[in-house]
């Protein structure tokens, strides 16, 4: 962590100025400070934000999921497990809307100390919740989410690919592809998008996956684009698209002596 | 877990050969009514048209066979079609989910739906001519691969994809919190927002124009532009570079995108 995304005082006072249960006289110094600090005014607007969104009461399909999706959350490798723990406690505070979740932050201050750390790794949480709802519109919202996660986790990026590789909705598959642009560098994200390609049915993701890769000029993906010209099923915009970017691929190749 | 299915139809190859032209209704209601349900509606052949009513229950009729008449195979003279089948329409409950599913082999079976003026809707129509909902409020879902889309006067969010046909949109009003997303790859796509409507347009065309009568505010970086591979500083615009506009000061994003043909984003009222 940087320096200046740290601040001691706000490490210790945060989570009793929080809940309340600063005496009158600390909470004034420490309301003192946060007007003065960066650091805790953004904590302090996070925390404002999570307990500002409206809360509806849980559907039976989402007490029914809740288990499940907590494991998978928590199976995820690189969340802690305490974030994932904090990450289901601030979605259960925002869905179920039980203050008294969120009240539970009281007994851990160190454990605020630890979402102060992990922050992007609880909005990152928030994201994945709503890419596992069933309307189109809140999934689309989640996509768009993690298109504001300044660093995402590996996590949000794994649920990015599931909802690009599995989403039954052409229009938040798309929004997927678009945020997994800015994760450009990581191979995986690379790779997994060239297989997508093999997979999807919609001429319009499979467009925008051509386009993905030429942009990244991902040449490892020669064999799943071979592949699509091959397939007389696929339309015929995308195979010839595709035809053209492999013409194109191998030109350069052979500009540059690398291939016969 | 309530679980309710109703089966119809099971031969509507029957019931036209008895000359029936009109199909079945169905009726079901939204275990919590107290909340807007979900109803999923997935044909294979057939249209879907969908239209708010006062009752609490969803009304599904299903119009069979006649319209499609004319391109079914006549049998020579002296011959007799023997039902094999046919279409078959099934709608059930399950946790406020009312899903009807119309899965005829051949036959297009058309649906007439009637539901609560607040219900979410996830529509799917592979071989229809069209999917039209009028005056619903809630998260639209609508896929077509072979047909239009057209919505009118509805509220709510809409994610609305067609593969072959136009899409037509008009919003009385939006939920202001919520993203929209509208793809064609072979059709335009026409939306009417509110006048007053606040978003974060997010703009992508190949062969195409996108037309407005808002005032927009582009972006920094309307048009992408990136180095070319041999890094001579020639610049070349991409098709998948987005562009991006903030209308009314910016709000959620809603995004447009076609392969072929243009996109129309026009101020209602």
């Amino acid at each position: 962590m940087k320096e200046s995304e740290f601040c001691a005082y706000g490490e210790r006072s945060l989570p009793a100025y929080l809940d309340g249960s600063l005496e009158a006289e600390a909470a004034r110094t420490f309301a003192g400070h946060v007007a003065g600090c960066a650091v805790c005014r953004e904590q302090v607007k996070l925390w404002d934000r999570l307990a500002a969104l409206p809360v509806e009461p849980p559907s039976e399909t989402f007490r029914q999921g809740l288990p499940g999706m907590a494991r998978r959350t928590v199976a995820r490798p690189l969340v802690s497990d305490r974030v994932a723990a904090w990450g289901m406690a601030a979605m259960l505070a925002l869905l179920a809307g039980t203050g008294g979740y969120w009240l539970g932050a009281r007994e851990g201050a160190q454990q605020v100390a630890l979402v102060k750390k992990d922050v992007e790794h609880l909005r990152g949480l928030v994201a994945v919740g709503l890419l596992q709802q069933p309307s189109a519109v809140d999934r689309l919202r989640g996509v768009n989410y993690t298109a504001r996660l300044s660093a995402a986790d590996e996590g949000v990026v794994e649920a990015l690919l599931t909802t690009l590789r599995t989403d039954g909705s052409v229009d938040v598959r798309l929004a997927a592809l678009e945020a997994l642009r800015q994760y450009e560098g990581r191979p995986r994200v690379r790779q997994e998008v060239s297989k997508a390609l093999r997979r999807e049915d919609s001429p319009m993701v499979q467009m925008v996956l051509l386009e993905t890769l030429a942009a990244w000029r991902e040449r490892s993906a020669e064999v799943e684009l071979a592949a699509l010209v091959a397939d007389e099923a696929v339309e015929q915009g995308v195979r010839e698209r595709a035809r053209q970017l492999l013409a194109q691929w191998r030109e350069k190749l052979e500009g540059l002596g690398l291939r016969q | 877990m309530k679980l309710k299915i109703a089966w119809v139809a099971l031969l509507l190859g029957v019931a036209s050969s008895v000359g029936a032209q009109e199909g079945e209704t169905l009726r079901m209601s939204f275990r919590d009514p107290s909340q807007p349900g979900l109803l999923k509606v997935h044909v294979m052949h057939g249209s879907i048209a969908v239209k708010p009513h006062e009752g609490n229950e969803v009304v599904v009729r299903s119009k069979g066979e006649g319209a499609n008449q004319e391109r079914e195979e006549q049998p020579e003279a002296g011959m007799r079609r023997i039902p094999t089948g046919g279409a078959s329409l099934t709608m059930e409950e399950n946790n406020n989910v009312i899903s009807v599913n119309g899965r005829g082999k051949s036959r297009r079976t058309d649906l007439e739906i009637l539901v609560p003026p607040r219900t979410n809707l996830n529509l799917t129509s592979v071989n229809g001519r069209a999917i039209e909902v009028v005056g619903v409020a809630g998260d639209l879902e609508i896929k077509a691969t072979n047909g239009r889309v057209r919505l009118e006067d509805v509220t709510g969010a809409a994610v609305v994809h067609s593969m072959n046909g136009r899409i037509e949109a008009k919003f009385k009003s939006v939920d202001p919190a919520k993203p929209m997303s509208f793809s064609c790859y072979n059709g335009r796509i026409d939306v009417t927002l509110p006048a007053g409507v606040k978003a974060n347009l997010k703009l992508q065309t190949l062969n195409g124009d996108v037309f407005t009568d808002f005032p927009v505010e582009l972006g920094p970086d309307s048009v992408a532009k990136e180095e070319s591979e041999e890094g001579k500083g020639a610049k070349r615009v991409r098709w998948e570079s987005t562009t991006e506009a903030k209308v009314n000061g910016g709000g959620p994003d809603y995004t447009f995108k076609t392969y072929n043909g243009r996109i129309y984003i026009r101020k209602g009222n």
